[in-house]
């Protein structure tokens, strides 16, 4: 094999890749919790007897399930532009990822509020229970375990959906790396590292979601 | 006592309870027995108010269930309830299935809750399954379960709603002991039921519904062995 | 300004019709490859022993934990430098095969593991 493996220069710049994996984090979290609330109110939305409501979450969900995520970054950074708004890469990449972060997470929401049996309910009231104690103590804590992990896989599928940031020259962890071989030539060595760096991440992530699992649900469903 | 005036109920254009009246007094045990969709679990959910009612009154200690001027929540922790389906609450252990109820609707203490819970929980024969999540158990125990559930509301009346239909054969008894206990106890009881051995034996009196009206009402014994209406006398040698 | 930007004309439609097509066939040879080599993954890690089920595991493990164009610039830099450069339309559909494969082998394992119990003991049984 004629190539030759070069680390220094990967060393070198650690600091900047793990600025950017910094990025990736920041970007994936901040798309998960804005996709979580708009996927709350899309779920009501389509849960809803109202039409329009209905219709407009239908609609958001099937374009966000049914489009890859490449062509939602476009939009949001090509598309937008040339309509003459122009979005930073982060903010593109960003609405890019919570559009469709909604769209998933609507489905799971609607799944796990449909899962619980509408007899937890009326059993619940029996007992004196207000509605909001309802939700409170025995419909909420069900769901929640029920969504959890679609909802873990939802955020470890956002980090990887993140690197699609290199395509509009974003600065988190793939769109860092790109500069970076392109300065050096070094395209193994960086790549490499960053692959390294991504498989650290995701394992950690679901590490920490796991053992957070054992410590919130110790009941069985 | 729960008096129950003239009451119509629909769904709809199908109309379930088409003017029923029946007072149930304190202390006493009234089962409810009659072919499916005659409308006698409808009754016990208008009596607990989770279905409103179109005419007529359900009146319990004075206090009008339907008006809207009643706290329904309030009154709900009179009435105790339990299903068909036994709707354990799958994340919480058994005694916090019996804790919740006192400690968030009563405002207890944490420990009245749990000594509350703890002596009901015993009292229908699950002392030895405090930590259990119920899931782990037998469809009886989840029942005995629900039934101490709403016994730690020290509700001043319990409506059971065909608790043993959705039980293995083999598990019915423990559940019928537990509801026998009770109405020795005292305790002023409605029972929807397909079983009737237990309306028999244990109710002081047995009404017999038929498409949305009580068709017979009478002392346990005598409906069950020797019902008047001819509608009761098919129904029962159907039955048994 | 100048836009950048030319509007789209019907003299593109040849080229998206060639993208759609490429699109389409990549899309049916990864879900076929990967789908035949995840069984045969799948295969191996319910019946091998635990050695060679952590390393098995941890390729895919890697295949499922690096996003994917991560692992498209990887491998085609990697054989390009290795002497073999690959057309990207090849390049990329063995990397959407492995990655197939890496979510196809954790079903057909959990179907060859759920079989296994009941099935094998009565199986073996003469």
């Amino acid at each position: 094999m004629d190539y030759e493996f070069h680390w220094n220069v990967v060393f070198q710049n650690m600091p900047e890749l793990l600025n950017g994996a910094f990025v990736t984090l920041h970007v994936s979290v901040l798309a998960m919790l804005l996709g979580i609330v708009i996927a709350i109110l899309l779920a009501i939305a389509k849960m809803n007897n109202s039409k329009p409501y209905c219709y407009i979450a239908t609609t958001w969900v099937e374009i966000a399930r049914n489009t890859p995520a490449i062509f939602q970054i476009y939009m949001a950074y090509f598309g937008l532009g040339a309509l003459g708004i122009h979005l930073s890469p982060y903010v593109a990449v960003l609405s890019a990822l919570v559009f469709i972060n909604a769209g998933y997470l609507t489905e799971t929401f609607r799944g796990g509020f449909q899962s619980i049996p509408s007899t937890q309910y009326s059993a619940s009231k029996s007992l004196g229970m207000t509605s909001i104690q309802v939700y409170r103590y025995i419909i909420l804590p069900q769901m929640l375990r029920r969504i959890y992990h679609p909802m873990t896989n939802q955020f470890v599928w956002s980090i990887l959906m993140s690197s699609l940031g290199i395509l509009v020259g974003m600065g988190e962890l793939s769109g860092t790396t790109q500069r970076l071989q392109s300065l050096s030539f070094r395209t193994l060595e960086f790549f490499m590292v960053a692959a390294v760096m991504y498989f650290i991440i995701t394992k950690l992530v679901l590490i920490s979601s796991s053992l957070l699992s054992r410590k919130l649900f110790k009941g069985e469903i | 006592m729960i008096s129950i005036q003239n009451v119509h109920k629909s769904f709809g254009d199908l109309e379930v309870l088409k003017g029923v009246s029946l007072d149930v007094n304190d202390g006493e045990v009234v089962s409810i027995i009659g072919g499916s969709g005659s409308g006698k679990s409808t009754l016990l959910y208008c009596i607990n108010a989770i279905e409103n009612i179109q005419k007529g009154k359900i009146i319990v200690d004075g206090v009008d269930v339907h008006s809207k001027e009643t706290n329904k929540d309030k009154l709900r922790q009179k009435l105790g309830m339990v299903f068909q389906q036994w709707n354990s609450f799958p994340h919480m252990t058994v005694l916090e299935n019996a804790a919740l109820a006192p400690r968030i609707v009563k405002k207890m203490s944490k420990a009245e809750a749990i000594e509350v819970a703890k002596k009901e929980l015993v009292h229908v024969g699950l002392g030895d399954k405090f930590d259990v999540y119920p899931t782990k158990m037998s469809g009886g125990q989840q029942q005995r379960l629900a039934i101490a559930r709403a016994l730690a509301m020290k509700p001043d009346y319990m409506l059971f709603d065909e608790v043993t239909s959705a039980l293995d054969p083999e598990l019915v008894g423990e559940v019928l002991d537990t509801l026998r206990l009770l109405a020795d106890e005292g305790m002023t009881m409605i029972c929807v039921t397909h079983e009737m051995g237990f309306a028999r034996d244990v109710s002081d009196r047995v009404a017999y519904f038929h498409e949305g009206v009580i068709a017979e009402l009478g002392e346990a014994k005598q409906v069950i062995t020797d019902p008047q209406n001819p509608l009761t006398q098919k129904f029962l040698s159907k039955v048994r | 300004m100048n836009s950048l930007f030319t509007p789209l004309s019907w003299s593109d439609t040849g080229f998206i019709l060639i993208g759609v097509m490429n699109t389409v066939t990549i899309s049916i040879v990864a879900i076929v490859l990967g789908t035949l080599l995840g069984l045969a993954v799948g295969f191996l890690r319910a019946e091998s022993s635990k050695v060679v089920n952590v390393l098995l595991g941890s390729v895919l493990d890697i295949l499922r934990s690096v996003p994917l164009i991560i692992q498209l610039i990887l491998f085609s830099t990697f054989v390009g430098a290795m002497g073999y450069p690959l057309d990207p339309f090849v390049a990329g559909s063995i990397i959407l095969s492995l990655y197939t494969m890496a979510f196809m082998s954790e079903v057909f394992r959990s179907g060859f593991e759920s079989v296994h119990q009941s099935m094998r003991t009565s199986a073996r049984s003469p």
